[in-house]
Formats: C-alpha cells, structure tokens, sequence
C-alpha cells in the first residue's frame, strides 16, 4: 500500500477529486499530515468548494469538522481581541496596522475562514511602541518569558519587541516597528509599507492585498522559518489567486521594487507555480524574471523540500539539510556576519546545553498537566 | 526499538509509539483485547511516549508525551509514564474533539438512565465511580462526558477509573480481582492508580444513555448523607467550569447545557458511605423517572 | 439568555467574548430591576453582573429609577 507523499498532499489542494481514490490509511495519513501543518480546515473547504465533502470517510469528515469549529471559534476570538485592541490603544499611535494571520481574518477575504495563527501581529509607527507597550503592561498584558540572551535580540537587534501575553486570555500579541531587523542593513521604510494600509468596514487598519502578499512572501523567503513553509506557500497562492488583476499586480510588483524585495517577489512566485500551477498573467512574470538570481538551481534545491509538507510521513529526503540551510540563509540574510556568528554561538551553546540534559532544562519546576 | 500498537477507545482510536515496557504492560492489563500491535488499523490520533535521552535518562529517567509530532508537556519522571499518556489520551480529545459538548465528570448509567457526577479532587468522586462501576450500573466515563448538542444523551468513552491517595486502598480492599495498573506517585495528583472498569461497561461501549440527574457528590468522613438540591442556575455554572470545550462551542455549548439542567434533576451529596449513596441514586432518581 | 425553570436565576452568554454569567434572580424580578420597580441598594454580586450586561447593551434599563443600575 502507498503511503502518502508531499506531492499527494500538494495534489489533493490543487485537484480535491483525485483523493477520492484514497484508502482509510492514506485519509489517516492526510488528516495527520494535515492536522500537523494546521491545515485542516484549509483543506476542509476546498473539498467543500468542489461539492466532494460528503463523500469522504465519515471517520475523516468529523475530523474536519472538528477543523471547521476550531477554525470558526478562533475567528469570533480574533474579532474580539481585534476590537479590545484597538478600543484600548486607537488613540495612541499614528498607525496600527494588524498583519499576517489577523490582517487575512479582518479583511474578510476567505483566507481568512481556515486560518490558525497563534499571534496576533500589529505594526505600529516606531515612536508610539513604548507607549503601546505600556498601556498595555497596565491593561494586564505581560511579556512572555525568554531567556535573557533572546531579550537583547529582541529589543536591540530585530524589528519586535518581545511578545506580550493577556493575563487572563492568553491571547498573544506582536507588536512590529519595522518589516526586518534595523541591524540588517536592509533598510525597509516601514512606513511605506503603512502607507498601503486600508481601513475594513468595521474599522481596522489592514495591509492592502498587495501589500500584505509582499509581507507574507517576505516572512517566508527572508525569514528563515519555514516551519509551516507549506501553509505559508498556500496562503501566498490564495492571496494571489483571489486577486488576480491588474489593481494587485501593478502595486504589488511596484512595492516589491520600492523595499528591495523583488527577488523574494521572484522566488514567491516560482514556487507557488511550481507546487499549485498559481496563474500569474505574462507581464507580471515577463517583469520579474530579470530578477531570477544566479543559484537558482541552489535554491530551487532548498526551497523545493522546505515548502512541501513536512510531517515525517511524507517530508522529502533531505529535508533536514534544506531547512538548516534556509536557516543559515535567513539569518545571513538578517544579520552581518560577526553579529551572526555571536547569535548562532550562543545558540548553539543552549541547544548543546539541552541535548545533554533534556530539552526542558531551561523551563523552570516541571509542570504537570 | 519502538512499537507501533492500538487502542480502540470507541468513538475514538489512538496508535500509540512506544518502547516503555510499563506502558506497554499496564496498557494490556486495562485494556485487554482493545489493546494490540498496530497491523492496518486506522486511527483518529498518533500518540507516543518515549524515554528521555541524553545524559539526563540515566541520572533522573523522564517520559515524554507526543500527540501528533507534538510535545504539549514537559516531560514527567519516567515512573509516571502509563498514567502521562492516560492523561494525553485526555488532553488530545479536550482539545480536538468539537462534535460534543465534552465535561469534566463521571457519568454511569443504569440501563438507559444515565447520571452526570462533576466533582472537583478530592470529593471522592472516583471511589464512588468504582464502587456503582461493580454494583450494577455501567460505566460511561470516569473523566470525561461526552453529550450530543442540543440533546440529552451521553455517549460512552470507556476508559479506566482513576482513584487517587487513600482511594487507592480502599479500592484494592474492595475489588480484590480487579484490573489495577502500576500506582504512579507523586503526581500533581498525588499518588495515582488506574482500574479498568467491569466487562459489562467494555461491552456497552456503544450504547449511549439519556442524562436524567446531574450529581456533586462530596465524601465528608463524619458525615452522614445528606442530600440538597441544588438550584438550577448554579448547577449550570458549575458545569460551564467543567466543561473542556465550552469556550470554542460557546453558543451551542450554552445551549446543550441549559436543555440539559432544566430537563434533569440536580443534588448535591455529603456521605460517608457508598452503599447509602448508591440506593438514594437507585430509588429516588433511577426509579423516581 | 436563559431562564431556568425552578426560577432560581438567569444565564448569559456573550457571544463576542465567549464570557458567561449568571444572576441568582428569575426573570420577572429581573425585569422589575430594570423598570425601576425593584431597587437595588448594595453592591452585590447580582448588582455588579447587571451592571455588567447593561454595560454590554445585553440590557437595557427601561427606567432610570435605580441610582446603582
């Protein structure tokens, strides 16, 4: 018996029918893979769209319709969150944009429906950060526990400042100065970025689909976390296919050039080509194959592991190296070297403290559930 | 090496990795023929519990619990292995499953009669569950109760009964053959046991049960039984607490429980004595019906 | 909301929140809070969760009698 591979998820996002064909192992294996990766309720609509869900195993339906109301229930949480925030903090900043996860739920678009992001992002205009950050240590938000060592990075060297967590809720919330870390010499002008905002009907400010397209694919190529590099690659190609016109394109490709991220804008587009056959018109890819770089062939090597499911059932051979290679990549590219070198020491140093002693040495009295 | 086995723990199934030879054994000894090596089973999650390793496993061994390639806890001293994954198998469904209202209760049944026993540590409620569980009522849950939205029925989870500290005692004096796992101690509970319930709540697994009382019952060693009814508004409150998944179902997790308590009588129990409980149950609520 | 049918309170579900409430007052009684027809000295818990839910608009007090509500 077949056991699934990436390709067999990738296949059944982009032609739902052919899972008809299933065995119950290989649906088992596809909602583990899927529950993994957060994709449940993703995939949960798309058999929905195309009229197949009733006839999957009535075993694997209650799992996506456990999917469904997770999903729904942490919609309405998000709103309510969205709407305490900004009642709370509105009048202090110039702006305040909600990104990623919760700019796809405020916007509407039905990206939106399945996701499950555990953050709630926030960019705001760098000099009302630390009045922000005050208001809400007096609102009962309190910042999560690092080690002191990742502290420092937070503050002085990327773009966030540490997390903060709602005390009684448990909501989790980023709030973002800049798109990358000042130290990396990348200059991005956040507020050109902020400048693409749009208001919702309800009276949020959101990222233009554009820019918030830009700002997914940026995370995803410059970052180096590519964890969830499959859903992040399919929330890049729903984006992309539910705003395929000239309105998106145009700007999308023109901020691209704005930040300096147009090779990110090239890679983005290769890849969800490549994996989802996402229809990008012919100006858009006649415009950015100039910037096709030249190890192409590396990073068609790297991304093409990284960006496939990564359950152990069906993650591609070599993936282990594709991603430690997007690791040192991303933080290359976050970081001149000798800061880099210090950051990755230091690291290195916990991980080998914790592979001695157990991952959980840090953490403080073993909590038991 | 590790092994693949399965747990059929109708409406659920779970495959479980693990080279734990306690886990292995104490699994057998509570669940039988439900219990056994993994061949083309499918199952609903993928649980695991290995040895810590590092140089840590020989200085203080520790168990590790994953659900779906996922670490929830911190690991546990290895000695608490077999109970670590009772209570994964427990978090795994609080936490997944969304098609019933799910509480955090005892429910046994007599016949189709059914009685809901929400009670927080320390109120006996397990001692209790043991001794109807082999008087003649069938077990539906020691910890978790599963009800269908919008209705009163209970449908079964069959899992072993957990007893706690002096518990422990008086559940061996009282149920010499019965199935009892490995005692872990020290827990955030104290010292822990598992006790596999009679055949005949094995063998009715699937049957569900409509809910005709909700009970709180309170063990108070110089107390005689007393018995109140309690008002419906605080019964409900007391079960919106125990409710694992009443935040994500909300409205109709609201709406399930209020059908629920104003269709069911509610009491609280003080008691030293389990017999007297079990016939006040038997007379006043299973036949009073 | 629900009423519960031995008249010993009401509950509430706040469906943006999730949060729910109850009183330990039936129906009827409620509503005489709100007209003004019962008033409400102390603070009390069953004060304070009206308060809250005319906070909310879940109610709104039909007459202003009550200084506390």
């Amino acid at each position: 018996m077949n056991n699934l591979s990436a390709d067999d998820v990738c296949h059944a996002f982009i032609a739902p029918e052919t899972t008809l064909v299933f065995t119950s192992k290989q649906w088992q294996q596809l909602v583990l893979i899927l529950r993994h990766q957060q994709l449940l309720a993703c995939y949960s609509a798309k058999f929905k769209q195309v009229g197949i869900f009733e006839r999957l195993p009535i075993q694997t339906q209650r799992h996506f319709l456990n999917a469904d109301v997770l999903a729904k229930n942490h919609k309405k949480q998000v709103l309510f969150e969205a709407f305490e925030l900004k009642r709370e903090l509105g009048d202090i900043p110039q702006y305040m944009i909600f990104l990623k996860g919760a700019g796809y739920t405020l916007s509407g678009a039905e990206l939106g429906d399945t996701r499950i992001y555990n953050d709630i992002d926030i960019l705001a205009d760098k000099k009302s950060i630390d009045m922000i950050e005050k208001r809400l240590w007096l609102l009962g938000w309190l910042s999560e526990e690092l080690t002191e060592h990742d502290e420092k990075y937070y503050r002085k060297w990327a773009h966030e400042t540490p997390p903060l967590r709602h005390s009684k809720r448990g909501t989790i919330v980023d709030i973002h100065h800049n798109i990358v870390p000042i130290i990396s010499g990348r200059h991005v002008d956040a507020d050109k970025f902020a400048s693409n905002r749009v208001t919702t009907e309800d009276g949020f400010q959101i990222l233009s689909f554009a820019a918030m397209t830009l700002h997914s694919l940026i995370h995803l190529f410059f970052n180096e976390d590519v964890k969830k590099g499959y859903r992040d690659l399919i929330d890049i190609h729903t984006l992309m296919t539910a705003n395929n016109h000239k309105e998106y394109w145009i700007p999308l490709t023109k901020l691209a050039k704005q930040t300096g991220f147009e090779l990110e804008l090239f890679l983005a587009c290769r890849y969800v080509q490549k994996t989802f056959q996402t229809d990008i018109p012919d100006f858009v890819q006649d415009e950015i194959s100039q910037f096709c770089p030249r190890n192409i062939a590396f990073l068609d090597f790297i991304y093409e592991k990284a960006l496939k499911p990564n359950h152990p059932l069906c993650r591609p051979k070599f993936f282990k190296v594709a991603e430690f290679m997007i690791l040192i990549r991303g933080h290359f590219q976050k970081m001149p070297l000798h800061i880099l070198m210090y950051h990755l020491l230091c690291k290195a140093g916990i991980s080998l403290i914790q592979s001695l002693f157990g991952k959980h040495v840090f953490t403080k009295e073993l909590d038991q559930p | 090496m590790s092994d693949n086995y399965f747990i059929d723990l109708h409406p659920f199934s779970f495959s479980v990795n693990t080279c734990v030879a306690q886990v292995i054994q104490n699994l057998s000894i509570i669940y039988g023929s439900r219990f056994k090596k993994l061949s083309d089973e499918v199952a609903d999650y993928d649980l695991s519990v290995q040895k810590s390793s590092g140089l840590r496993s020989f200085i203080r061994p520790q168990a590790r619990f994953f659900c779906d390639q996922q670490e929830p806890f911190k690991p546990l001293s290895f000695q608490k292995a077999y109970a670590f994954l009772e209570w994964g198998m427990n978090w795994t469904v609080a936490g997944n499953e969304l098609q019933h209202v799910i509480i955090h209760s005892a429910v046994l049944a007599k016949g189709n009669k059914a009685i809901l026993f929400p009670a927080p540590p320390g109120s006996g409620k397990s001692t209790l569950t043991a001794y109807l569980a082999h008087n003649g009522w069938r077990l539906l849950s020691d910890e978790m109760a599963l009800i269908i939205p919008q209705s009163k029925t209970v449908v079964p989870f069959v899992r072993p009964i957990c007893l706690k500290n002096q518990s422990i005692d008086i559940a061996k004096q009282l149920f010499p053959d019965g199935k009892f796992s490995d005692i872990a101690k020290d827990t955030h509970k104290g010292d822990v046991i598992h006790l596999s319930p009679p055949d005949s709540s094995w063998q009715n697994s699937t049957n569900t049960a409509e809910l005709v009382a909700v009970v709180f019952p309170n063990y108070r060693a110089n107390q005689t039984l007393q018995i109140y009814q309690l008002d419906k508004t605080q019964a409900f409150m007391q079960l919106v607490e125990n409710a694992f998944n009443y935040s994500v179902l909300r409205d109709v997790a609201f709406s399930t429980l209020t059908k629920v308590i104003d269709n069911v009588q509610t009491f609280e129990i003080f008691h030293n004595d389990l017999a007297q409980v079990a016939a006040f149950l038997e007379q006043e609520i299973i036949d009073y019906e | 909301m629900h009423s519960f049918s031995d008249q010993s309170g009401c509950v509430f579900l706040d469906v943006q929140s999730g949060e729910t409430l109850s009183i330990l007052m039936p129906k009827a009684e409620i509503f005489k809070v709100l007209s003004g027809e019962i008033l409400i000295d102390e603070e009390n818990e069953q004060s304070t969760a009206i308060m809250f839910l005319i906070q909310k608009n879940i109610f709104i007090p039909l007459e202003n009698k009550n200084k506390n509500v």
